[in-house]
């Protein structure tokens, strides 16, 4: 495989080249999957851990907020190790009080520079419901997102009308509100925001 | 503080798609000039649309997404190429061969009545009353067994194997899965007089939800998959159902247009 320098990859990350991707995936994933598997997660844990570390990495990056005192690859770790312990804790505080695991929790945010933010956090909660809803509700918000008119919807989606399509489309949004409100990340969230 | 309150998501919904009346923008428009929750609330809803605008992170996540598929089937065709070489293919035949043996020898000598301890594809319960939530750090008793799910951070039913092995109280692993990724948990609520999930026979079970004015198709599936109960058609909250199945151990099913939105478990027994 080829080896990109550092440069290289962020500039890959920017223009989302596939190849740069890969080698990002190949070098910098397993470490973070051997950290999630032994810290009481799965292989399935540490994937999703890891698409959010990159969506965070590429949003600090492209907001000129990515300040690199270590590789990238360190970068990468910190990010997803961060992650980690952010989700256990919010999942199971009493827990790890007693396990004693809030005091690594917090030493981590010291040895950060720069922990996930909340604003950070929220995206990637949002990102994640969106994904669960179905490709048709999908489609239909980015198609609204995107300022497309209801008739247009109706004829790239193949439903019969812009009646049709607007009532969809309204029930698609409702049940995203009802998903990212009912995740329990996300209440744990605006609990920490509101406290 | 709820952020996403559902009265403020239908005012929002209805105001950011143009089709309330010129009065009832107007109305909106004053209550967001003073209603200080309607504001965090349209603030949220504002961020969300930004956050679903920014294509760049969504498609990094599909491409990682993809990217980690491809190396777990690559990960797969490696055996693959190895099963296709004779050389390794025959050490590896030995090598299970051996591993067989050391199984029989070490496993097969359980006491009668002793269960194993090990989820396959099925999971049992040991008494209707062992059903619980299991949480990270949870004690789990000699006699329970948690499905894999629930050693990471899923939120998964606790449940121990059944000491009489009767077949009606197995659940097809599949189906336990899909209960893992229940998260909606505490939006659909499940009642009967006996106030758990386990429900004497020929009690009436009522299906609950929120918001009320959402409605529903409810199937009840054994065990396996197969189906013993369906509303048919999208019916609304509450709903109820007599249990009058037999012993056994059921899965419910909640769907909308679009497929399932909720899945969870309930066992019948005898009344007592």
């Amino acid at each position: 495989m080829h080896h990109y320098t550092e440069s290289e990859i962020i500039r890959g990350l920017m223009d989302m080249d596939r190849g740069v991707i890969q080698y990002i995936v190949e070098e910098f994933f397993p470490s973070v999957s051997y950290y999630v598997i032994n810290n009481r997660g799965r292989e399935e844990d540490a994937e999703d851990i890891f698409q959010d570390a990159m969506v965070v990495i590429l949003k600090r990056l492209k907001e000129g907020e990515l300040n690199l005192h270590c590789s990238l690859k360190t970068y990468v770790y910190a990010i997803c190790r961060n992650l980690w312990l952010k989700k256990v804790a919010w999942m199971h505080r009493r827990n790890l009080v007693h396990a004693g695991v809030t005091n690594e929790y917090l030493l981590e945010e010291d040895a950060l520079n720069r922990p996930v933010k909340n604003e950070e956090m929220r995206i990637l909660l949002y990102q994640r419901n969106f994904l669960k809803l179905s490709e048709l509700c999908r489609k239909m918000i980015e198609f609204f997102l995107q300022g497309k008119s209801f008739t247009e919807i109706s004829a790239s989606l193949g439903i019969e009308n812009p009646q049709k399509a607007r009532k969809r489309k309204y029930r698609c949004l409702k049940r995203l509100v009802n998903l990212i409100n009912h995740d329990p990340e996300y209440l744990r969230l605006i609990e920490d925001e509101y406290a | 503080m709820n952020m996403h309150d559902q009265t403020y998501t239908d005012l929002i919904l209805r105001y950011l798609d143009g089709i309330m009346s010129e009065n009832e923008k107007m109305q909106f428009e004053q209550m967001l000039e003073s209603d200080e929750a309607l504001q965090n609330a349209f603030q949220e809803h504002k961020r969300l649309f930004e956050a679903l605008g920014e294509k760049d992170l969504l498609k990094i996540r599909a491409e990682i997404k993809d990217i980690l598929e491809d190396r777990k089937l690559r990960k797969g065709s490696w055996i693959q190429n190895l099963l296709w070489n004779p050389w390794s293919a025959a050490a590896l035949f030995c090598l299970l061969i051996f591993a067989g043996y050391f199984l029989y020898v070490n496993v097969s000598n359980d006491k009668p009545g002793e269960v194993p301890t090990i989820a396959s594809d099925t999971v049992r319960f040991t008494t209707p009353d062992t059903i619980q939530q299991l949480f990270l750090g949870d004690n789990i008793t000699e006699d329970s067994l948690v499905i894999p799910g629930s050693e990471s951070l899923h939120e998964t039913p606790a449940l121990a194997l059944d000491e009489t092995n009767d077949p009606a109280f197995q659940i097809r692993g599949e189906y336990l899965e899909l209960m893992g990724v229940a998260y909606r948990a505490d939006y659909f609520h499940l009642t009967s007089p006996a106030d758990s999930a386990i429900i004497n026979m020929n009690d009436i079970i009522i299906f609950s939800w929120e918001p009320v004015n959402e409605a529903y198709v409810v199937d009840i599936l054994d065990g396996q998959g197969n189906m013993v109960y369906s509303s048919d058609s999208m019916v609304n909250t509450p709903y109820n159902v007599k249990a009058d199945f037999p012993c056994g151990a059921y899965i419910i099913r909640i769907s909308e247009d679009d497929g399932p939105v909720f899945w969870s478990i309930f066992m019948v027994r005898n009344s007592p």
